[in-house]
């Protein structure tokens, strides 16, 4: 008796565990919440370099100056991050996050990269055919007097299940006339990334 | 006599379960039955066909098996030059592999009293390592230097965690990869920067070394010219000694000149030869004294036969370059697997007599029952020790058996390329136009061919 009771106890362990398998949840988190998952670059990384250089680079005297000197704001063009880590990582979100920033502030002018300049000289092109009536003009885009560029680096130490990945995001700006770097920021990463070896 | 009919009839159906459950894992890998048509839609070169047979039949690979289903798709997306999604198949068996590091408790138990195919498929070491020299050549295809450049820095990695796993003086044959090597020395030339200059000698210094004591000594590879090359003239631009100790190593190769990387382009083409050997089952059958039987099983690499052994390629018309051996992919699994061996069949024979212990405990508890449960109890016994013991058969079964590279350097322009295909020797098996191919200056572009003739 006691066997012939075990069989539906199991189909019915089966079919929770089934069951449960087959839920998917989602739950809305603010964005600035820290969830770490594979241990990865992820998005709380990105956003804790776009704070840091946002702050450095607003504060750092370079504007100013700028200003002192020129009489007008300082127009940044962003240049690509080059990556030199060990993940393939979206530099693209903090860089975004940063020419916003000098945007909302008002004291920096920010204008278009390569790619982007390509799409709008395409435009204004279309626009001279004849069709539109208030075209664009040529030559009247403004020129970056800063190039903002960057790298990140990583460093890994690992041993068994245990791993040290170590960030430094380091970004420049750099005068396009004369090749000085105004403003360096800097954001320095380290992670603890554990993985068991075994598990139930 | 009721009762005695009774208890072999109340035995009967958990014994029943075990054996249908252990001919339900006999059968655990289905997927292995598809690679007959891979390979023939392969051979027609319909690449993409196959990559969509796979994806039809993800569940024919089932979960375990989710590692192989992500790199069969993978490779036959490369092979139709989709490396976007060569590379997405790819991340994710990737994904998958690092998960399973963490290894299940339960999963091993059930392996323990089944087989090994119940546990999930993790990848061979160097199969893991050449996920990441497909994905830094399917970057290079996409125009990512720097993608591919993360792929050669995972390399790195892995080969530290593979060095790590086994503890010092185990046997392990697979340390080092000198192609991946290689391949990451030619991808740091191509970043340009002083920096990728020192990183491309450090990778040209660690895959010339990992030629010398590992490839050349296992396998019979040795450092191909284009690596002797690159070495002297990564090493010119570190300075005297390094271009000394170079020079040393390579006495017959020549350092291409700074000017000529600048003026000329460099064509690499990159051959994957054939298929890589398949594993077959080796089993011991033994019969005990108490009539029992037991069984042993354990895979062994079958090689597989290919006519198409080398490959030359013509540059308008002029013979290029002849492509050389960089990696033995068929032979390093083999020497991995003869490596494991022991270990293999520690586990196998350990769980035989788990098994027979088992048999027979439950054999004389059913004899106490009544003779003909007992009779039921060993025929289902031992038509369960023969079906369940299962030796785990798989592997990325769409890697090539060796991967040979070779290089020319072509002033910038267009010209006028074909690849012949040959057995190794002198005589051409098949000739492929690649067209005309235009290069610029200081430019480095790949190549990728796939044979299984």
């Amino acid at each position: 008796m006691k066997t012939r009771l075990r069989l539906p106890g199991v189909l019915l362990l089966a079919t929770v565990m089934i069951l449960a398998a087959c839920g998917k949840s989602v739950s809305r988190r603010q964005a600035t919440e820290a969830i770490d998952l594979s241990g990865r670059w992820n998005d709380v990384d990105s956003q804790e370099v776009s704070a840091a250089m946002i702050q450095d680079a607003l504060t750092f005297g370079w504007i100013d100056q700028w200003q002192r000197t020129k009489g007008r704001k300082p127009v940044v063009m962003a240049y690509g991050v080059k990556n030199r880590s060990t993940e393939h990582i979206n530099t693209q979100t903090f860089m975004k996050d940063l020419e916003r920033a000098f945007l909302r502030s008002g004291r920096v002018s920010v204008v278009a990269d390569k790619d982007e300049r390509l799409q709008s000289r395409e435009e204004r092109a279309d626009q001279q055919q004849g069709l539109t009536a208030n075209p664009a003009r040529i030559g009247k885009e403004l020129g970056a007097d800063f190039v903002l560029t960057g790298v990140l680096n990583s460093i890994v130490d690992q041993e068994g299940g245990e791993k040290v990945v170590f960030y430094q995001a380091n970004l420049e700006l750099i005068n396009v006339e004369t090749n000085e770097k105004v403003w360096i920021g800097d954001k320095k990463i380290k992670k603890f990334i554990e993985q068991s070896k075994f598990k139930l | 006599m009721l009762r005695m009919l009774s208890s072999p009839l109340r035995a009967l159906p958990r014994l029943l379960l075990w054996v249908a459950l252990a001919a339900l894992l006999a059968a655990c890998s289905p997927h292995r039955a598809l690679y007959p048509r891979l390979e023939q839609l392969s051979r027609q070169g319909k690449y993409l066909e196959a990559a969509q047979v796979v994806e039809k039949n993800k569940a024919e690979y089932g979960d375990r098996n989710s590692v192989l289903y992500n790199l069969d798709r993978g490779v036959f997306y490369h092979y139709a030059g989709r490396y976007k999604e060569s590379n997405e198949a790819f991340a994710a068996a990737e994904h998958r592999m690092d998960e399973l590091y963490t290894e299940s408790i339960s999963g091993n138990v059930a392996a323990f009293a089944l087989n090994d195919n119940t546990l999930p498929y993790r990848g061979e070491d160097f199969e893991q390592v050449i996920v990441n020299i497909y994905r830094a050549l399917n970057y290079i295809e996409l125009g990512q230097t720097d993608e591919a450049l993360v792929e050669a820095r995972k390399v790195n990695l892995k080969l530290e965690q593979i060095n790590d796993k086994y503890p010092a003086g185990a046997k392990n044959v697979y340390k080092e990869d000198a192609f991946a090597r290689l391949l990451a020395g030619v991808l740091y030339e191509m970043g340009g920067t002083r920096d990728d200059f020192n990183d491309a000698y450090i990778s040209d210094r660690l895959a010339a070394d990992a030629y010398a004591n590992d490839f050349s000594k296992n396998y019979g590879v040795q450092a191909p010219e284009a690596l002797a090359r690159n070495l002297l003239t990564t090493a010119t631009f570190m300075g005297s000694d390094e271009l000394q100790a170079a020079q040393q190593r390579f006495p017959g190769a020549s350092p291409i000149p700074l000017q000529t990387l600048r003026q000329e382009g460099q064509l690499y083409f990159v051959h994957f030869a054939g298929r890589g050997p398949t594993k077959v089952e080796d089993a011991i059958r033994a019969l005990m004294p108490d009539g029992n039987h037991i069984k042993i099983a354990f895979p062994r690499y079958k090689p597989s036969y290919y006519v198409i052994n080398g490959s030359r390629v013509l540059v308008d018309g002029q013979p290029g370059t002849t492509l050389q051996t960089a990696q033995p992919i068929g032979a390093i699994a083999v020497e991995n697997l003869q490596n494991r061996k022991g270990r293999i069949a520690v586990k196998a024979i350990a769980r035989a007599t788990v098994k027979y212990l088992a048999n027979k405990a439950l054999q004389e508890r059913a004899r106490k029952e009544s003779q003909g449960a007992g009779l039921l109890a060993f025929v289902a016994g031992n038509v369960f020790a023969e079906v369940s013991e299962q030796a785990d058969l798989r592997s990325w079964q769409t890697l090539p058996d060796k991967v040979l590279i070779g290089r020319v350097l072509v002033p910038p322009g267009k010209h006028h390329v074909q690849v012949q295909f040959t057995t190794g020797g002198a005589s051409v098996v098949a000739t492929r136009d690649l067209g005309e191919v235009t290069v610029d200056a200081g430019q480095t572009r790949f190549f990728i061919l796939h044979t299984l003739q």
